[in-house]
């Protein structure tokens, strides 16, 4: 045993550090039914409701606290929220784009997947980049030319979100008038220089649809003998070799008729909205079909 | 004398007792700069620095067992670094012949760091692999600086409950004899 005051508390201390490896080792070395390991699970037991009032206790504290550092750092996150917040608006305007985007070319699809093309005929999706400037013509602009297969005479046909009717924002478009190689120039159907043959459902009227510089579509040349009720379909009827029968074109608005006329006049409100279109899909007919220009 | 011892044992007992119901109940579930602080290390600390060298080691195995029990660690491992903890801070106050603040608050923060690095290098052999950088700059440095910082209002508190003696040359002439 250390005899001097000094030498017991060298001693002393190199017993704390041999029992602290012994208890490490033990630690480490014994299974878990052995007594240290009892100790230590004891310890715990005994220390667990104190830990579990503490957390209680100190909740407030602890609130308070983040409450002051939450204080402390408010402006940034404010900053740094507001910054998230114009990302976010951003990402739903693109989202609510995407997701019209997505409903037109749906619309394009389902007018894909009627059954009134020739066989062959190939579809194109093509976006629209430019307009006709003034009302005297109306035309549209496609990102789409000679280099994608497109060639003037193609009919051309689109959809527009439009509520109400089965085929409401579906329908005839007009057709392919001049051609770049990457781009093409599209004539409307309510061109003043428009005109396509049509008919209308479930009558045996048929005539010609005009553009006019009005926007409006008249369908002229309709015997009037003929009855014609409004809410009709009309749709091509595939004379002149421009237009495969059977696209939809509009409903009868309106039905009128002059007694100085031999024909009635029937004025057509187009199923595509003209001014909200977007996409449009060109019909690339087999060259064997007889598409040309001027119907 | 009876009287007398039996402050003194109820002293080592406010010592013992108090830092496990505060940083079980309390200390733990407050988190500066991303740790919390070390009770049990300060409590050791400050013991070697005011009663000494083996007052410090005796208090700082007692400490080291409580804490490992409260954190679930295997026992001994923060038994033997309070040990060396406290025989260090005995050694280098003796050195430095006095404590002042600054001192004191050098020798909390700078033991603090060397406990938790030791306490990091044991959990790197023993537990999960991290990095090295890593542990230096989220748990060693912020703890050694809570540590210290905590070290000298909890030594003025302890001294005015006159649960601890004030640092003064009686205390530096023990520490001398021990050399």
């Amino acid at each position: 045993m250390p005899r001097t005051n000094t030498a017991w508390r060298r001693f002393a201390f190199v017993v704390l550090i041999l029992a602290s490896l012994a208890l490490l080792t033990v630690s480490f070395r014994e299974a878990e039914s052995g007594p240290v390991y009892a100790i230590q699970k004891a310890g715990e037991s005994l220390l667990a409701p104190l830990q579990s009032w503490g957390a209680k206790v100190a909740q407030p504290f602890v609130d308070g606290y983040e409450w002051f550092k939450a204080l402390l750092s408010a402006r940034d996150r404010a900053a740094e929220l507001e910054a998230q917040v114009q990302e976010l608006q951003g990402q739903a305007m693109k989202l609510e784009e995407a997701a019209e985007e997505n409903q037109r070319l749906r619309g394009l699809l389902d007018l894909r997947s009627q059954d009134i093309y020739p066989d062959g005929t190939d579809f194109l999706i093509a976006r629209v980049i430019g307009k006709s400037p003034t009302r005297w013509e109306s035309w549209v602009l496609i990102d789409k030319g000679e280099k994608d297969g497109i060639r003037p005479g193609l009919p051309v046909v689109g959809a527009t979100p439009l509520a109400g009717e089965s085929l409401a924002g579906k329908g005839l478009v007009g057709k392919v008038l001049e051609t770049t190689a990457r781009t093409a120039k599209v004539q409307l159907i309510t061109d003043p220089e428009s005109s396509v043959a049509a008919k209308v459902q479930g009558s045996r009227a048929e005539g010609i649809v005009e553009g006019s510089v009005s926007g409006r579509l008249i369908m002229d040349y309709v015997d009037r003998d003929i009855p014609v009720d409004p809410k009709l379909v009309v749709i091509t009827s595939g004379y002149g070799g421009v237009y495969p029968k059977g696209i939809p074109i509009g409903i009868v608005a309106s039905v009128g008729e002059e007694d100085v006329n031999i024909y009635k006049e029937i004025e057509v409100e187009p199923f595509v909205d003209f001014r909200v279109l977007e996409e449009v899909m060109v019909l690339i007919l087999p060259l064997s079909s007889g598409s040309q220009l001027g119907e | 004398m009876f009287v007398r011892n039996l402050k003194e044992v109820g002293r080592y007992l406010v010592l013992i007792l108090g830092p496990v119901v505060l940083q079980v109940a309390f200390v733990s579930h407050v988190t500066v700069l991303g740790v919390t602080a070390d009770l049990f290390f300060i409590t050791t600390i400050l013991v070697a620095l005011t009663r000494g060298r083996l007052a410090g080691a005796a208090l700082g195995f007692v400490c080291g067992l409580a804490a490992d029990i409260a954190y679930m660690q295997p026992l001994g491992v923060r038994s033997l670094i309070y040990v060396l903890v406290a025989y260090a801070a005995a050694v280098v106050m003796t050195r430095l012949g006095t404590v002042g603040p600054g001192a004191m608050l050098l020798v909390a923060g700078g033991l603090s760091f060397a406990s938790q690095l030791l306490y990091g290098v044991v959990q790197y052999v023993t537990g999960p692999r991290g990095g090295f950088l890593e542990l230096i700059a989220f748990q060693v440095l912020p703890g050694a600086t809570l540590d210290a910082l905590i070290t000298l209002p909890a030594y003025w508190v302890l001294v005015r409950l006159r649960i601890l003696p004030p640092i003064g040359p009686e205390v530096f002439a023990t520490q001398g004899e021990e050399t």
